[in-house]
């Protein structure tokens, strides 16, 4: 409730010192802590009263308030920013060489752990040209290396796939699942145009995913389930915005 | 609420008058009806201090499932898997000059693809073009958010082995799809829907549509 003046001063009259006290003290608690929400203004605030996230740059967690944004990007033309990535690094000749086995590797600068202070959205956004190289020296690689959003938590510490982010790096031609077939070597009606290999393999890979989020700490990151020799991305582009709430709940 | 300005800096000899001393204290009753940003530090105000709804919200519409629809209409029509349109319903009335952002993504999958080039006339290279749109809908008619085209095929100009007869070029299979906007809000109306649409320019060729999602963020001032 607003302020309400407890004496009103009259001409003529001795000043008590008390209804002095009254009306400086009256006005201190009013100030220091008795503002409700209706003595605000109707539409008096905007964005930039709004507390902004806060990064924690030691560990690199971020902590949303009212909803913010996150996000980064490298150079596509900057050759140091690319992520590379290798199926070498698989535990054994047999997983390298699957076309099931799910060991992923991470891409740099697409993911963060976040603070989640209530319920809400995480809203992410997620481009870049992933590109698979070489798959010479083991004839039997696969080519069609995977690329999804995973998510993990301090209750359940193992990677998650969030199925429907999945993405092909590169697929071939044929109606058949990709397999030990180099980009372009392949074609419906015979032999490919010069140049289909390298359109069809440097695609720009694309998501937008929406994740139901509770209070407490998650990490989300983009990871690459390697099939070929060499690999690797530039152009990445990564966001996460959090939402505390829905168009529902605004009626 | 206004910035309080009316007190006086009395000085030693001075004899204040009741109005004087009155007009702090009555104009910190009467703005205090009237807290405004110019009271408040930049910054101020965290999630806790906000009632249902706060400033930005979003609405969504997923479907994550992996089977494919074909589509070879060439007028847009709304993607439907399973009986589910991909569409959601707003039902919502934006301030004026609100923002609204809406933001659709995908995954094309194994497309039938018959013609990706004609060599004759206006529509030299064009059978090889898919797109989609956002089309939003309120109570005064439709609004057309955006149109995103995408190629079939790799074909290029220097792919064509002869203009008579083009060789057909490598569909892109499985080929993820993307695109946002941004509407604003500049006339009194109900937002009702928006939906997700695709056609085709040649109908010899069919679409494939796998899993897609449809996004509606308000961002208010």
């Amino acid at each position: 409730m607003p302020y309400v003046k407890p004496y009103t001063y009259v001409n003529g009259n001795v000043l008590n010192g008390s209804d002095q006290d009254n009306n400086d003290s009256t006005a201190k608690l009013y100030v220091n802590q008795n503002i409700l929400v209706t003595d605000l203004a109707t539409e008096a605030f905007d964005t930039a009263d709004i507390e902004r996230g806060e990064l924690d740059p030691i560990v690199n967690h971020h902590q949303f308030t009212t909803g913010d944004v996150w996000g980064r990007f490298n150079d596509s033309a900057a050759t140091r920013d690319r992520s590379y990535w290798t199926s070498h690094t698989k535990t054994n000749d047999t997983v390298q060489t699957s076309n099931n086995s799910k060991q992923y590797q991470a891409l740099y600068e697409c993911g963060d752990t976040i603070v989640v202070e209530h319920q809400g959205k995480m809203f992410f956004t997620f481009g870049a040209t992933i590109i698979s190289q070489e798959n010479d020296v083991n004839t039997q690689g696969k080519w069609d290396s995977r690329v999804y959003l995973m998510v993990s938590t301090p209750s359940n510490p193992q990677p998650s796939i969030i199925g429907g982010t999945r993405m092909f790096t590169y697929e071939e031609t044929t109606t058949a699942s990709a397999g030990t077939t180099d980009p372009g070597s392949v074609n419906l009606i015979g032999t490919p145009a010069p140049k289909d290999e390298t359109y069809q393999n440097r695609r720009w890979m694309q998501f937008q995913w929406m994740y139901d989020v509770s209070p407490g700490v998650y990490r989300f990151f983009v990871a690459v389930n390697p099939k070929v020799e060499i690999g690797y991305s530039s152009a990445r582009q990564f966001t996460m915005e959090l939402f505390y709430n829905d168009f529902q709940e605004q009626g | 609420m206004p910035l309080i300005t009316s007190i006086k800096n009395f000085q030693p000899g001075d004899k204040p008058t009741a109005a004087e001393l009155n007009a702090p204290y009555d104009e910190l009753a009467v703005d205090s009806l009237i807290i405004g940003g110019d009271n408040a530090a930049s910054g101020w105000a965290s999630h806790r201090h906000f009632q249902n709804p706060i400033a930005n919200s979003a609405k969504e519409y997923e479907n994550s499932n992996f089977v494919e629809t074909k589509y070879n209409n060439t007028t847009y029509q709304t993607i439907t898997e399973g009986g589910n349109p991909a569409q959601i319903i707003l039902n919502y009335t934006p301030d004026i000059y609100d923002c609204i952002r809406f933001e659709a993504s995908g995954m094309v999958g194994e497309s039938d693809v018959a013609t990706d080039w004609d060599y004759v006339g206006a529509n030299i290279g064009k059978p090889n073009y898919y797109a989609f749109r956002l089309l939003l809908t309120t109570n005064l008619g439709t609004v057309n958010l955006g149109e995103w085209g995408y190629s079939f095929t790799t074909k290029r100009g220097d792919a064509l082995t002869s203009v008579l007869t083009p060789s057909l070029c490598s569909p892109i299979y499985w080929q993820p799809f993307a695109f946002s906007t941004v509407y604003l809000h500049q006339a009194a109306a109900t937002l009702q829907k928006v939906e997700l649409q695709c056609k085709v320019f040649s109908n010899t060729n069919t679409l494939s549509v796998e899993n897609h999602r449809l996004y509606a963020i308000r961002a208010r001032r």
